[in-house]
């Protein structure tokens, strides 16, 4: 892994500051979290505190330091589905997977994120499971959902 | 993408608005690039992210396998979406001589079904959405053009021209007179010609500010200073609009020139296209046709042999509600938190790293090449005096159409929802419309016949948003909402300011108290409910007068708001504890009816608060005290038994 790192770091040869957020994209979209190592290197390197960058990260909602699980749940909390009751079906997967959102489950399998909006709002509530897009979902179809993955997970 | 010295020197002919001397050789390609002249069947599927969510993807696999199979030669692209979320997917159809005929909600089980009929010139007219008028084409007997439809007929569509009808590709843009308009400026227009043009179609920023977009590029050429940026506002974090997002999919190059010729006008040397982190697929467009405009010599040094040189980059926002605020975003682009600045100074003359930058709205900058193009003349004849063009909205809710819309100015919010939008569904009563996002306005019902406007919207203390407009019914509770969209603002707040961080948040827990019952009624909470309720209004102004941003400044605009048109629904909250709309959970509770329940046991497996006692096969009941109004027995329940208690 920290080849890796190293290896994306460099890839920006100058290491002035506002090279610091697309570097910490790079990162997030190569690992799927930020790693801590990778913080302390970049810190060195871009002469930043590390206060510094992980105010950063915790400001915007691209970056996180846990990893996301096998299935990587996106449920869209918009208004138009906040009107369809997404709030109820983002409560009930919580009780279910026993996870808050932004959290990955003890196994691995789960990760719960919130979106503002995924651009579908004739059929909300919507939810994704990785690439896999779930209209109108209901108690029902939720269950049916999760039982899926749940079976499918390695 | 095809050859490269025959897309230039169509971009150059079109520059000279040569129709008439244009060679028969250019002639010939622009007709096959327009697809005047087919030699195969065309097929297109959109593939925009409404209409990826509907199952695009699969219908583009399914196409495929059916041409494959049957060993038919035919092209099949992609396009972006015509803007009605409701009828995606849309395929269309363009068989050699023939027009073109779209086709809504193709699912991939339709596709066999759909091809098999059409290929034998059998229209399955349940399917049909319309076909494109030209009279090049022998058109369908019996199936409606597009521009006959009431979606289509309502609108005037000039950023959305070639939204769902061209691919997001280069070649498809140019073949519908792209990039023309930026050479011909930067060959044979100065920066002062533009500005004053763009002066004088009085076209202002639709980002909903409303400020004069002729004005703050003349300021940020009239600033010294030799570097220069330019920035495209595509944030689009507003939960629930999706309009910018919508034209960066479908026409992304009509973006990308707008920038150039921006840059061109002001003398910025970069330009920078941001967008937020979530909008994939998006980003995925735009930097393909940043890729396609660099390759062809539209962006770089000496473009054209003009002597001026643009770099255009991306900037994918990390994403944050605030880095919509224009201070806050230039202090991402340079690496830190995205917390907005005061101003003055404005960006216009010290923006990013201390230059002179021009910020302006995607949709701004998608209006440019136009205007320069028609005129400002061709511009003025939609809206009215000082509002003046077109506005794009996405049209969510309880409405027939989720749309994206595009409408003249000053068209009232009635002809939106009902004309254009189709009306509400199952015959509900429309109660409110929220205008602009959460940091928008909600207006009643009654107001629908405000003029949307800049100048009308001003007059009655409202900001008109980016465009996302939000309709709903007597199914919405108002207070749920207020409450749902301070959530979401406490949520986004970058903590700068105290009152905008603390006060949000204080808002919230007196939102959160009005939509309880309180657990107990000893420890005064009952009183501090009271104390909460009564300081709402007071606590509402003194965080919108107090705050250094947008974000803060409107943060209370919905709580006010629905304070001042649904007072009554608040009221019933607060006095009887009851939520008329069936919303709010916490107010209600749930009963078994004896008559109705078999006894099957579904909702007492269901109840995550063991508040369900019974035996089997006798009817059940509910222990009031533990019922959290979750509802999950409600749902689980097969035979209607379970009812809800006001």
């Amino acid at each position: 892994m920290n080849d890796e790192i190293k290896q994306i770091i460099n890839r920006y040869g100058i290491t002035s500051r506002d090279n610091l957020i697309p570097v910490l994209q790079d990162l997030q979209e190569h690992f799927g979290f930020l790693p801590k190592q990778a913080i302390a290197e970049l810190a060195g390197k871009m002469d930043i505190s590390v206060a510094k960058i992980h105010g950063i990260i915790t400001f915007y909602n691209q970056f996180s330091y846990e990893p996301k699980g096998q299935f990587h749940i996106r449920i869209c909390r918009g208004t138009t589905c906040h009107m369809n009751q997404s709030g109820i079906i983002l409560e009930s997967l919580k009780n279910k997977l026993e996870i808050q959102a932004g959290q990955t489950t003890s196994d691995n399998t789960f990760s719960l994120e919130i979106v503002p909006c995924l651009g579908a709002c004739g059929q909300g509530p919507v939810l994704a499971v990785n690439d896999e897009y779930y209209t109108q979902v209901d108690q029902k179809t939720l269950e049916e959902i999760i039982s899926l993955y749940q079976n499918m997970k390695q | 993408m095809k050859n490269k010295k025959e897309l230039i020197s169509l971009i150059n002919e079109n520059a000279l608005n040569a129709d008439n001397s244009m060679s028969n050789e250019s002639k010939d390609m622009l007709s096959a690039m327009r697809k005047e002249r087919i030699s195969k069947p065309l097929i297109t599927v959109s593939k925009n992210s409404s209409s990826i969510v509907s199952g695009s993807k699969k219908s583009h696999k399914a196409i495929q396998d059916y041409l494959e199979e049957r060993a038919i030669d035919a092209d099949l692209q992609f396009t972006g979406s015509l803007g009605l979320c409701t009828a995606e997917p849309v395929v269309s159809i363009q068989l050699p001589g023939m027009s073109r005929i779209l086709f809504k909600n193709i699912t991939a089980e339709k596709i066999i079904s759909l091809l098999d009929s059409i290929f034998n010139h059998i229209v399955p007219h349940d399917d049909v959405l319309g076909q494109v008028r030209n009279n090049i084409h022998t058109n369908w007997q019996n199936v409606p053009f597009l521009d006959e439809l009431d979606f289509f007929k309502t609108q005037q569509r000039n950023v959305l021209k070639n939204c769902g009808l061209i691919t997001p590709e280069i070649d498809d843009y140019i073949a519908h007179n792209g990039y023309a308009t930026f050479i011909n400026v930067i060959n044979r227009k100065t920066p002062d010609e533009v500005i004053s043009v763009i002066k004088e179609s009085k076209l202002r920023g639709r980002s909903g500010s409303g400020f004069f977009t002729g004005e703050k590029w003349d300021k940020t050429l009239q600033a010294g200073g030799v570097q220069k940026y330019v920035i495209c506002n595509a944030v689009e974090s507003d939960p629930g609009a999706f309009m910018e997002r919508f034209i960066a999919e479908s026409d992304p190059h009509r973006i990308i020139e707008g920038i150039a010729i921006a840059a061109y006008a002001v003398g910025a040397g970069k330009a920078y296209l941001y967008i937020s982190f979530e909008n994939k697929l998006a980003i995925e467009r735009l930097n393909k046709a940043i890729q396609q405009a660099k390759e062809l010599g539209l962006l770089g040094d000496n473009i054209f042999n003009s002597g001026y040189n643009l770099k255009l980059s991306l900037f994918v926002s990390p994403g944050a509600f605030v880095c919509g605020q224009e201070t806050a975003m230039l202090n991402s682009i340079e690496g830190r938190r995205g917390i907005p600045s005061e101003r003055p100074p404005y960006p216009t003359e010290k923006g990013l790293y201390g230059n002179p930058t021009l910020i302006n709205n995607l949709e701004t900058l998608a209006n440019v090449p136009d205007i320069i193009q028609n005129g400002p003349k061709w511009f003025q004849q939609h809206g009215n005096a000082n509002n003046t063009g077109t506005k794009v909205f996405s049209v969510a809710g309880k409405v027939n159409k989720n749309s994206v819309v595009e409408v003249p100015m000053g068209t009232t919010l009635q002809y939106i929802f009902h004309n254009v939008a189709g009306g509400t569904f199952e015959q509900k009563t429309i109660k409110a419309f929220l205008v602009g996002g959460p940091a928008g306005h909600v207006l009643p019902a009654e107001k629908a016949n405000l003029p949307v406007d800049f100048d009308t919207l001003n007059e009655q203390d409202i900001r008109m948003g980016s465009g996302g407009l939000i309709i709903m019914n007597e199914d919405t509770c108002m207070l749920d909402i207020s409450r749902y969209v301070t959530g979401f603002l406490q949520e986004e707040s970058c903590g700068k300011c105290i009152t905008c961080r603390e006060g949000t948040q204080n808002m919230l827990n007196i939102l959160k108290s009005i939509s309880q019952r309180p657990e107990k009624d000893s420890e005064n909470q009952t009183l501090e409910r009271f104390k909460g309720v009564l300081s709402i209004e007071s606590l509402a102004e003194v965080i919108r007068d107090t705050s250094l941003c947008g974000l803060g400044e409107n943060a209370p605009n919905i709580v006010l708001d629905t304070l001042k048109y649904f007072r009554n629904e608040y009221e019933e909250h607060i006095f009887e504890r009851k939520c008329d709309a069936n919303v709010c959970r916490d107010l209600r509770t749930f009963y078994i009816s004896v008559d109705d329940c078999v006894g099957c046991a579904a909702c007492i497996d269901k109840c995550p608060k063991d508040a369900i006692f019974g035996l089997p096969k006798h009817p059940h009941f509910i222990v009031e005290n533990r019922c959290t109004g979750c509802g999950l027995c409600y749902d689980a329940c097969m035979f209607n038994a379970i009812y809800v208690k006001y």
